[in-house]
């Protein structure tokens, strides 16, 4: 029989060691999901956009193939190059050899989900490329080489502390103390990387079929700059970025910031259709198992996702364990559905790092149905030939002790007082073996001394013995 | 081999139920007062407004502290001349003070306005400058973003660039200390007239 593996409980216990940092981030995301409410609020017609950005993404899935072709059209009319990645090894590698045939060896990059997941940095960084990120929490973990843990907030785990230490021991900066000089240190570090740069790679948040332009929305403004300033400009994009119509984007423009951050709008909202004269612009269009998934009937919806992270800011389990925990690119709810789907011997234990209370699904802007989903993969995982015996048998023996308990007031009573009595003693009675790794983490509320019928008894009596009592009455 | 006709022939294979393109037609918000709402929304994205009267622009923009106390101005607005020609290279941007250009609408719910390669040929001026002044006619507000690209129309697909732009540039990656000035512009004052 197998276990479920809990590789995410593993990795949030050393995230949780340290509870000031822990509090401070629950605390951060908590502060950004209120910032998204109040935007949400202002506008009368939230809930409307939310369902016209689902159905626009949903048809465009519909039509895919159609919008991918149009797209390609339109973008070569522009002068663009486009280009077709069955997996993020074909990418990379579409990627080096347009650096390589043009002799390219500084590259700056700007916020792209799609390279992390395509692993681009290390693979250029072993043909000898210098790859910069340019989005200031990219810059801090690609300097202490870890990954992102966050798809908005890539350096929400790190501290102002941490911060300066990265900085003072990879890039030799004197000692700083608070973000305005750190940022000021790294705004003069990158300027330099950006006028030197041969190259700039960037992400795509929206593709428009029918202009052939992709939109990058950033709030420091260093994708525009990686665009502006190198004659080639590269933007990798996965399949489900596409939008049919130009007008298309006056709904998603409204929706990513205010679900993001809590932003009416991003700072740079770009809108980019051919390259700068004499320059070249490469869009990469990759597939990475999008495909398959699109196959997927009820875990297509997840492929509307626009990356705004409302649903890791929302979720109770995200902001409590932070997102190098779950061990993957896309952290939290909808990472914890991409990932088991991608690949589920190794992200096995995401979908049970959820509570099924649905927040992510109320703040979605695209209406993924993602504590549905979440169940569901958690549905087929248990399905699998381990713990088929103890649903069938075990679930089952359990319904009907319960119903025979429940039959008889007796039974009912004597059952109370049994939990009652066992109620003070869990969960610290079971954290052993192998259940203990469930009830390790948690904790019952206190439970009262006496049943309420025991209560309303005792209480109904003391009423009788003084009826003038005031004091009596309230209670 | 090309990747590409794989792909499509592996969408084309799987069978989705169609679903309608909706309409986008809406009952959006609108603003009795576009100018304070553009300018609250503009103020909470970091940036400024500043009013002008009509054909005192020149006098208003040279008032700003901002522009006071830059030693490098530069003007792509005619009827406001700098004391720096527009550089011809993109990285000479990086030696702006100030700049100046044309915005060409802004929108209310949020503070942004438009601008392309009509308003700034050479766009790394844009993200370059150390500050950044734009010019707005009050007249040149929409309410929201549909009638922002109502509005842009077809001339959003023409090749090149074209810019939503709100406030400076910002960053709240370290501990979520908002920090105005992350690569771009350290200010933005929209001068409406």
């Amino acid at each position: 029989m197998t276990l479920v593996q809990l590789s995410h409980p593993a990795r949030a216990r050393s995230f949780l060691a340290d509870g000031e940092r822990a509090r401070f981030h629950d605390a951060a995301l908590w502060q950004i999901r209120a910032r998204r409410d109040q935007r949400a609020a202002e506008l009368p017609e939230w809930e409307a956009l939310r369902e016209l950005a689902a159905r626009i993404k949903a048809h465009t899935l519909a039509q895919l193939p159609e919008y991918l072709e149009r797209f390609e059209e339109n973008a070569r009319r522009h002068g663009a190059h486009v280009h077709f990645a069955r997996d993020a090894a074909e990418h990379n590698r579409i990627v080096f050899e347009l650096l390589r045939a043009r002799g390219v060896t500084r590259v700056v990059k700007s916020k792209s989900m799609l390279t992390e997941e395509c692993g681009l940095n290390p693979f250029l960084e072993q043909q000898g490329l210098e790859v910069v990120d340019t989005d200031l929490g990219e810059l801090i973990v690609q300097l202490r080489r870890e990954p992102p843990s966050h798809i908005v907030l890539p350096a929400i785990h790190l501290r102002t502390a941490d911060v300066a230490e990265t900085f003072t021991r990879t890039l030799g900066a004197p000692p700083l103390e608070d973000a305005q000089s750190l940022t000021e240190f790294a705004r003069s570090h990158l300027r330099a990387k950006f006028l030197a740069a041969q190259a700039g790679i960037t992400g795509v948040n929206f593709a428009i079929a029918e202009t052939g332009g992709i939109v990058v929305c950033t709030n420091e403004g260093n994708a525009d700059l990686g665009m502006a300033l190198p004659d080639l400009h590269i933007a990798c994009m996965g399949l489900e970025k596409l939008l049919p119509r130009a007008a298309d984007l006056g709904v998603f423009s409204r929706l990513l910031a205010r679900s993001a951050t809590g932003q009416a709008i991003t700072a740079y909202t770009a809108h980019v259709h051919g390259p700068r004269p004499g320059g070249e612009l490469h869009i990469v269009i990759v597939d990475n198992g999008r495909s398959a998934l699109r196959g997927e009937a009820r875990h297509r919806a997840s492929l509307r996702c626009i990356r705004c992270g409302a649903c890791m800011n929302t979720c109770p389990v995200f902001r409590r364990s932070g997102g190098h925990s779950y061990g993957t690119h896309v952290p939290g709810p909808i990472g914890s559905i991409l990932a088991p789907l991608r690949d589920p011997d190794a992200h096995q234990s995401l979908p049970h790092a959820c509570t099924l209370c649905g927040s992510c699904t109320a703040v979605c802007p695209v209406k993924i149905n993602l504590h549905e989903q979440l169940l569901e993969l958690r549905e087929r995982h248990l399905e699998g030939p381990g713990l088929a015996l103890s649903r069938r048998w075990g679930e089952r023996a359990l319904a009907q002790l319960l119903g025979w308990l429940l039959k008889s007031p007796g039974r009912t009573a004597r059952l109370g007082a049994v939990f009652r009595w066992l109620g003070r003693r869990l969960p610290g009675l079971t954290r052993w073996g192998s259940l203990g790794r469930w009830t390790a983490t948690r904790e019952l509320p206190p439970l009262p001394e006496h049943s309420f019928h025991a209560q309303y008894a005792r209480r109904r009596a003391e009423r009788a013995r003084a009826p003038s009592d005031p004091g009596a009455r309230r209670q | 081999m090309s990747y590409r006709k794989e792909l499509l022939a592996r969408l084309r294979a799987q069978t989705l139920e169609p679903v309608p393109l909706p309409e986008l037609a809406g009952d959006w918000i609108t603003y009795p007062d576009r100018e304070a709402q553009f300018g609250a929304a503009l103020a909470r994205a970091a940036g400024s407004v500043a009013v002008a009267a009509a054909g005192d622009v020149r006098r208003a923009v040279e008032a700003l502290p901002v522009v006071q106390q830059a030693a490098r101005f530069c003007s792509l607005v005619a009827a406001v001349p700098g004391n720096l020609a527009p550089p011809g290279e993109p990285g000479g941007f990086r030696d702006v003070d100030v700049l100046l250009c044309q915005a060409e609408f802004g929108v209310a719910e949020n503070g942004a306005v438009w601008l392309d390669e009509r308003a700034a040929p050479v766009r790394a001026g844009l993200f370059l400058t150390q500050h950044l002044v734009l010019l707005l006619e009050r007249s040149a507000l929409v309410d929201h973003m549909h009638e922002a690209y109502a509005r842009l129309g077809a001339r959003v697909g023409q090749k090149g660039y074209g810019c939503f732009l709100c406030g400076p540039s910002k960053t709240a990656d370290i501990e979520q200390a908002l920090v105005v000035g992350a690569h771009g512009a350290r200010s933005l004052v929209v001068v409406l007239y």
